[in-house]
C-alpha cells in the first residue's frame, strides 16, 4: 500500500492502530505523525475510541444467565427448536450460559501479582499540586520504539525539571499489549524502569491496566503474571487515562 | 480415533466460542433474547457442518461467519426487525452505576448499538472479537476495502459521540502536546 505523504485517511490510520500496515507503511505513518502534532492527535483519538470499545465488552464480563428456561426456544421456526435441542444436549452442559447484565468489576487476584494492586485509581494522584506540571504517556501496544521513546522522554523531562519554574509529575499507562514490556523477566526494561523510578522518587509512576491482565489471566490460566513490583494496578488504564484528564493531566502523544 | 478426537476438539471449541458468539450476537441483534437463539441456531448449523471446517485453527472466523449467515437470513425473513429501543439492551443504568467504570462502559455501549448495523457487525469483530482485516471481510462477505471504509466510519462517530456524552471536561479531543 502506498500511502500518500500529503494527506493520510483515517482508513490508514485504523489499518495503523490496528497492526494492519504492512512494516514500511507503518515506519511511513510513525514519522509522519513525529512531524504532524494533529496527526497524532488523530491516531490517538482512535486508539482511544479502540480502547473504550474493549473495556466496555470485555470477554470475561458476562453474568451467569437466568434464562435456561428458554433453551431450545426456536429462532426462527419449530424444526430448530428440536434440531437445537437436540444439538446442544448432547453437547451436555458444556455451554455456560451467560448473559450481558450488570457490569461485574472482578477484583484482581493479588496473591498472583508482584505489582501493587491499587482499586480504583492510582493514590495519590491529587499530592502534585496544581502548579506542578503533570504528564502521562501512554504504552498501548507493544512497540519496543514506543516504550523506549516514552523511558527516554520521562527521563529527560525529569532530569531537567529543574529549568522549569514548576514541579513535574510523569505517570506511564501500560494497557493492552503495552502491558507484556513490564513483565519482570524483561530484564532490560525492568533495570531501565527501576533505575527511573529510583532516580526520581515520588516524581513517577508506572500504572498497568487490571482489565488487560483479568484478559491475560483469562486466557492463560495456568500461567502467574510476572509484573514488575513498581508497577501500580488500577481497575482500567482507558479509565484512569480519563479520569486523569479530568484532574489536569496532560496526555502527551509519542 | 481421529474422527473421535476431532469431534470432541471440535465441540471443546465450539464451547470455548459460546461466550464471544453471545457478546457479538448480543450487539448485533440488540436483543438478549434473539442473541441467544441466533448463538444457538449458529451453533445448531455449525455442528450439522462441521464436516466443511477444513481447518479447526480458522473455526472461530468459520463461527462467527455462519451466525453472521443466520442473522442475514432472519432479517430477510423479518425486514420490520424493530429497532432499538424497542429492545432491552443492556446498557440500562444500575444501582451501582454512579461507579465512573460503569457509566463509562454504559455509555460506550448505549454508543455502539446506536451505530447502524453494518457499523456494528465490522466494529465487533474488529475491535472486540481480535479478527484481522481480511477475517471481518470473509466473515461479512464484503472486500476488505469496504472494512476499513466500515471501521473508520463507526470509530468516527464513536469518537464524535463519546466526546458530547462524557463529561465536557474528559475531552478525548483534546490538543495533545509533544513535549520538546
Amino acid at each position: 500500500m502506498n500511502i500518500a505523504k500529503e494527506h493520510i485517511s483515517d482508513e490508514i490510520l485504523n489499518a495503523y492502530i490496528d497492526g494492519e500496515l504492512g512494516p514500511e507503511d507503518t515506519a511511513h505513518v510513525d514519522a509522519a505523525m513525529l512531524e504532524d502534532e494533529i496527526l497524532s492527535k488523530r491516531v490517538n483519538d482512535l486508539r482511544q475510541v479502540s480502547a473504550l470499545m474493549r473495556t466496555a465488552f470485555p470477554e470475561n464480563n458476562l453474568a451467569p444467565s437466568e434464562t435456561s428456561a428458554r433453551f431450545g426456544r426456536s429462532f426462527n421456526d419449530g424444526v430448530w427448536r428440536v434440531a437445537a435441542t437436540v444439538a446442544f444436549v448432547s453437547i451436555g452442559v458444556l455451554f455456560s450460559w451467560h448473559l450481558y447484565e450488570h457490569q461485574q468489576t472482578s477484583k484482581i487476584p493479588q496473591a498472583t501479582l508482584a505489582a501493587t494492586v491499587m482499586p480504583s485509581g492510582v493514590e495519590n494522584d491529587d499530592v502534585a499540586s496544581t502548579e506542578t506540571f503533570k504528564i502521562m504517556f501512554h504504552v498501548g501496544r507493544e512497540n519496543a520504539t514506543l516504550l523506549n521513546n516514552v523511558l527516554g522522554e520521562t527521563d529527560r523531562l525529569l532530569s531537567h525539571s529543574t529549568e522549569f519554574d514548576r514541579p513535574i509529575s510523569v505517570r506511564v499507562i501500560a494497557s493492552h499489549g503495552g502491558l507484556s514490556f513490564f513483565n519482570a523477566a524483561s530484564e532490560g526494561n525492568a533495570r531501565r524502569i527501576r533505575e527511573i523510578k529510583q532516580r526520581y522518587q515520588g516524581q513517577v509512576d508506572f500504572v498497568g491496566c487490571g482489565e488487560t491482565l483479568r484478559q491475560w489471566t483469562t486466557k492463560n490460566p495456568n500461567k502467574k503474571p510476572d509484573l514488575l513490583p513498581e508497577m501500580l494496578m488500577v481497575d482500567s488504564g482507558v479509565l484512569e487515562l480519563l479520569r486523569l484528564q479530568q484532574k489536569g493531566w496532560t496526555l502527551v502523544s509519542i | 480415533m481421529d474422527k473421535l478426537f476431532a469431534n470432541r476438539e471440535f465441540r471443546r471449541r465450539l464451547a470455548a466460542a459460546h461466550p464471544r458468539l453471545l457478546r457479538t450476537a448480543i450487539v448485533w441483534t440488540r436483543s438478549k433474547e434473539l442473541a441467544e437463539d441466533l448463538v444457538q441456531e449458529a451453533a445448531t448449523k455449525a455442528l450439522r457442518k462441521s464436516r466443511q471446517l477444513r481447518d479447526v485453527k480458522a473455526m472461530e472466523a468459520w463461527l462467527f461467519r455462519i451466525m453472521m449467515n443466520c442473522w442475514r437470513d432472519h432479517l430477510r425473513r423479518n425486514p420490520s426487525h424493530e429497532d432499538i429501543d424497542e429492545h432491552e439492551v443492556s446498557t440500562q443504568h444500575t444501582p451501582e452505576s454512579d461507579n465512573s467504570r460503569l457509566e463509562l462502559i454504559r455509555m460506550v455501549r448505549q454508543a455502539v448499538v446506536q451505530l447502524p448495523d453494518n457499523f456494528r457487525q465490522t466494529i465487533m469483530l474488529v475491535d472486540i472479537e481480535g479478527f484481522s482485516y481480511i477475517e471481518t471481510a470473509k466473515i461479512l462477505d464484503v472486500p476488505v476495502g469496504t472494512v476499513m471504509s466500515r471501521l473508520s466510519r463507526a470509530r468516527s462517530r464513536l469518537r464524535d459521540q463519546l466526546c458530547n456524552k462524557l463529561n465536557p471536561s474528559v475531552d478525548l479531543g483534546r490538543p495533545l502536546r509533544r513535549v520538546k
